[in-house]
C-alpha cells in the first residue's frame, strides 16, 4: 500500500489531500495520515513548507506580513523515494 | 498450546494515543496504581494491581505508540519490555471508531507471538459515527479474544478480565501468517535468517528480529553487533546492505493486512455527514470551491469597505485635515518651508498613510481569521487545481499563495520547485500576486471614486489582476515549462473556532510591521519627495519633481493620468503604499485636507480604474525586484520581469481607460 502510495504520489500533475488520496486507495482518510506520516519518518517525504519557511527566514525584510507559518503544510517526495519509484516502474 | 498455573499474572497494556489505554489501566486499577520513569527514559511508567478471585494481575501501563518501530523514546519504551520482558498477556486497547488507525500496532504486536487480548474500546463512539464493527469476524480474523468495551462507563471490563485471565490460563500464542513480501525482499530476510546464528542469545523472538533488522531497526543492529561473532558479521551486514525500501515493504504489507481486515470487520452504517463534511463538499468541489473563494474574498472587500473604509475617511477628515488646518495656523508667523515641510512633508505623506491602519486591521483580521478556521488550506487547494489549467502545475502554488502578504517571500519560496523551467516560470509570475500592501492603494482609489460600490470594483480588480497572472503565466509556461514535476499532497486542517489571542497577535504583528515600515522608509522617501517638488520654488509646477513629471505626462495621458500620478506611481517602486504618502505630499500642498477630494480633482473614474491597474500590476517594488534577482541569479531575467510587467502593466491600464471611457467613466 505505501509503494501505491508513493507512485500515486510521483505520478500526475495534481494535488493531493488526504481525503483524495483516501478514495483513490479505497482506505480510510486517517489511515492515509498514518502512511504518509510513516513515509516521512522513512525518509520518502518531506515538508516542502521548511523550504518557504527557510527562504522567509534569509529574507532582509522580516515581514510578518506575510505570515510564512500559516501555509498549509505540504510533503513532497524525497529523491529517495523518486528512486524507489523508478526502480519500481523500470 | 501450553497450560499454565496461575497466580500473578503480568498484563502489559499496549495501544495507540487516545485509545482509552488510561481509562482502561485506570478501571482495572483504581487507586492501586504506582508512577516511575521507563528504565534509561525520561517517559513515565505506570504499573498497578488488579487482584480478583486470588489472582492477581500486576498492569504496565505501556506509552502510547502507533506501532513498534522504535521511531520515538515511547515506542522503544513499550517494544523493549514487550520484547525482553514477555508479559503473560498483552491488553491491545483499540479504539473502534478508528479501528483502522490501530491495526497496525496489533499486527505488531501479534508478530511478538505473546498471548494477547484485544479490548476494543470506544464502541460507542464507534456507533454513533454510524460505524458497526462485527466483533466475531475481528476475532476470528485476528485469532486472538476481542472484547468490546465502553472504558468511560466500565462497560465490558469484566470481561476484559475473563479474557485475559483465559488467555493467561491457555498460552495460547497467536497464530499469524507471515507477511506477503515480494520476492526480493523475502530473499533477503531468508539470507538474513542464514546469517544471523541460530546460537544467539537475545530476548527477542527471531523471526521478529530479522524483520526488525530488515526494517532498518537501529537500536536492535547494534544489540545483535555486540552478541554475534565476528565471522557472521561480514553477511549479515551483506544482507542489510541491499534493504533499501524493504522497510516500506514491509510497513506497507501491514497496513494492507489492517485494511484487509478493516474492510472484512467494519460496516458503514450511514455516511457521517458533519457540518466539516458538508462543509468541505461545498468549499473542496472543483467548480463550487473556486465560486466559494471568489464570493469570501469579495465579502472581505465588503466588509473593508462597509465597517473600516468610513473609519479611514473619519481618521483621514479629521486627523490629517485637523491637524494640518491646526498647525498652519499655530505655525503661521514661520517659514513657509518649514510649515510645508510638516504638513505636506510628514502629515500630508506618513499621516495619510496611517489612516488606512483600519482597512489593513480589517484585512488582517480577516484573512487571519479564515487561516485560523482552516479555510486558507482549502482555498488552496482549489486554487491550485485551477492553476494547472494554466500551466502552473504542482509545487508552483504554495510560493503564490505565500505572495498574498508580501511578493519577496513567494519569490524567495520558489526555491522549493526542483524543475528550474516550472521554478522560474514562478519567479516570474509571483510579482503579479496582488499583495497587501497594494489592497492599501486599492482601497484609497476606489472608496475615493466608487462610492458605495467600492467593493464590487476593488474585488472585480482584484479579479483582473488574477485573469492577468493566469494569462501571463499560461503564456510564460507554454514557453518554458518542459520538465516534469510530481504531484504532492496537502495537510487540510480540521476546522475549528479561531482562537481570539491567537487572532489578534498574529493581525497586531502585521499591523506593527505596516506601521514600522510607514515611520521609516516611507518616512524618508516622503521627504525627499517633499523636497523635490518645492525646491528651488516657484510652485510645484516649476520644481524638480515637475520637471521630471513633466516628461511622464504624455505617457500618463493615454490612460488620463496627470504628471502627479506618474510620478507617485515610479515612487511605490520603493514600497507600493508609497503611492499615497507620495499623493499626500503633492496634493496636500494645493491646500485641501481630503485626499479622496484631492483626488477626485485630479482624475475621472476611468483613470482612476486605470491607475488601480497599473498599480497593480507595475513593476515589482524594489525589495521584490532585488529577491527576484538573487533567486534567478540573472540581470536578464530580472530585466525581463520589470520588462513583461511595465508594458502589461501599461497596456491594461490604457485597455481599461478607453473601454471605461467608452462606458461614460471618462469625465
Amino acid at each position: 500500500m505505501l509503494k501505491r502510495l508513493l507512485a500515486l504520489i510521483a505520478d500526475g500533475d495534481r494535488t493531493w489531500s488526504s481525503e483524495t488520496l483516501a478514495r483513490e486507495l479505497g482506505v480510510p482518510s486517517p489511515l492515509v495520515d498514518d502512511l504518509l506520516a510513516r513515509l516521512v519518518s522513512e525518509g520518502y517525504l518531506s515538508c516542502a513548507s521548511r523550504a518557504t519557511s527557510s527562504a522567509c527566514a534569509r529574507c532582509s525584510l522580516h515581514s510578518p506580513a506575510c505570515d510564512k507559518a500559516s501555509g498549509p503544510a505540504i510533503w513532497q517526495l524525497t529523491d529517495k523515494a523518486r528512486r524507489l519509484v523508478s526502480a519500481a516502474t523500470g | 498450546m501450553t497450560t499454565t498455573t496461575v497466580s500473578t499474572l503480568k498484563v502489559a497494556l499496549a495501544g495507540a494515543p487516545n485509545t482509552g489505554k488510561s481509562t482502561v489501566f485506570n478501571a482495572l486499577t483504581g487507586l492501586r496504581q504506582h508512577t516511575g520513569n521507563w528504565p534509561g527514559k525520561t517517559v513515565e511508567r505506570k504499573t498497578g494491581v488488579h487482584r480478583r478471585n486470588g489472582t492477581v494481575f500486576s498492569l504496565v501501563d505501556l506509552p502510547g505508540s502507533y506501532s513498534l518501530s522504535a521511531n520515538s523514546v515511547e515506542e522503544e519504551a513499550a517494544r523493549d519490555f514487550l520484547a525482553t520482558e514477555r508479559p503473560d498477556v498483552v491488553v491491545a486497547v483499540v479504539d473502534a471508531s478508528s479501528l483502522e488507525r490501530n491495526l497496525y500496532l496489533v499486527r505488531e504486536l501479534l508478530e511478538l507471538r505473546l498471548p494477547t487480548v484485544i479490548a476494543l474500546n470506544m464502541m460507542d463512539v464507534a456507533r454513533s459515527a454510524g460505524l458497526e464493527v462485527d466483533v466475531e469476524r475481528l476475532e476470528s480474523a485476528l485469532g486472538v479474544p476481542v472484547v468490546a468495551l465502553v472504558a468511560r462507563q466500565g462497560k465490558g471490563i469484566d470481561e476484559l478480565v475473563d479474557a485475559i485471565e483465559q488467555a493467561a490460563k491457555t498460552g495460547a500464542t497467536p497464530d499469524i501468517a507471515r507477511l506477503p513480501l515480494e520476492p526480493d525482499t523475502a530473499m533477503l530476510l531468508d539470507a538474513l535468517d542464514q546469517a544471523v546464528p541460530l546460537s544467539l542469545d537475545l530476548p527477542y523472538p527471531r523471526e521478529w528480529l530479522l524483520v526488525k533488522l530488515l526494517e532498518g531497526d537501529r537500536a536492535l543492529a547494534k544489540a545483535l553487533k555486540t552478541e554475534v561473532p565476528p565471522e557472521a558479521r561480514p553477511d549479515i551486514e551483506a544482507a542489510l546492505r541491499h534493504r533499501d525500501g524493504a522497510a516500506i515493504e514491509i510497513a506497507g504489507a501491514r497496513y494492507d493486512w489492517a485494511a484487509a481486515i478493516y474492510h472484512q470487520t467494519v460496516r458503514r452504517e450511514r455516511s457521517e455527514s458533519s457540518l466539516a463534511k458538508r462543509a468541505d463538499h461545498l468549499l473542496m468541489h472543483p467548480l463550487g470551491g473556486v465560486l466559494a473563494f471568489v464570493a469570501v474574498v469579495f465579502g472581505i472587500y465588503w466588509l473593508m469597505f462597509s465597517v473600516a473604509a468610513p473609519m479611514q475617511r473619519f481618521l483621514d477628515d479629521k486627523l490629517v485635515g485637523g491637524s494640518t488646518t491646526r498647525l498652519e495656523s499655530a505655525l503661521a508667523g514661520w517659514p513657509h518651508w518649514s510649515t510645508s515641510l510638516l504638513t505636506n512633508g510628514i502629515i500630508g505623506g506618513v499621516g495619510t498613510v496611517l489612516t488606512f491602519i483600519p482597512i489593513l486591521a480589517l484585512l488582517f483580521l480577516a484573512l487571519t481569521v479564515l487561516e485560523d478556521i482552516g479555510y486558507m488550506a482549502r482555498a488552496a487547494f482549489v486554487m491550485d487545481r485551477f492553476m494547472n489549467l494554466i500551466g502552473l502545475r504542482g509545487k508552483s502554488f504554495l510560493p503564490l499563495f505565500v505572495g498574498w502578504g508580501c511578493n519577496v517571500p513567494a519569490i524567495s519560496g520558489s526555491r522549493i520547485i526542483e524543475s528550474p523551467s516550472a521554478r522560474l516560470t514562478t519567479i516570474l509570475v509571483a510579482p503579479l500576486v496582488p499583495c497587501s500592501a497594494r489592497m492599501v492603494v486599492i482601497a484609497l482609489f476606489t472608496a475615493a471614486f466608487f462610492g458605495s460600490a467600492a467593493a464590487f470594483v476593488a474585488w472585480g480588480m482584484v479579479m483582473v489582476n488574477l485573469a492577468v497572472l493566469a494569462i501571463v503565466a499560461l503564456l510564460i509556461s507554454r514557453l518554458l515549462f518542459r520538465g516534469h514535476e510530481s504531484s504532492f499532497v496537502m495537510e487540510l486542517p480540521r476546522y475549528h473556532v479561531p482562537n481570539l489571542r491567537s487572532v489578534l497577535l498574529t493581525t497586531l504583528t502585521r499591523l506593527r510591521h505596516f506601521v514600522t515600515l510607514t515611520g521609516t522608509v516611507i518616512l524618508g522617501v516622503s521627504l525627499v519627495v517633499w523636497a523635490l517638488s518645492t525646491f528651488p520654488g516657484s510652485g510645484i509646477e516649476q520644481s524638480f519633481l515637475g520637471h521630471i513629471g513633466r516628461g511622464l505626462a504624455p505617457l500618463g495621458s493615454l490612460m488620463g493620468l496627470d504628471w502627479r500620478a506618474m510620478v507617485a506611481l515610479l515612487t511605490s517602486f520603493v514600497a507600493k503604499e508609497q503611492t499615497i504618502a507620495t499623493f499626500g505630499v503633492l496634493l496636500g500642498s494645493n491646500g485641501d485636507s481630503s485626499l479622496r477630494t484631492s483626488l477626485a480633482g485630479i482624475m475621472t473614474p476611468a483613470a482612476a480604474l486605470s491607475f488601480i491597474a497599473l498599480q497593480m500590476l507595475f513593476i515589482p517594488c524594489a525589495a521584490s525586484t532585488v529577491t527576484l534577482f538573487r533567486e534567478t541569479r540573472s540581470w536578464r531575467w530580472t530585466a525581463f520581469a520589470v520588462g513583461y510587467m511595465l508594458v502589461v502593466s501599461f497596456g491594461v491600464a490604457i485597455l481599461i481607460y478607453q473601454t471605461a471611457r467608452l462606458f461614460g467613466l471618462g469625465v
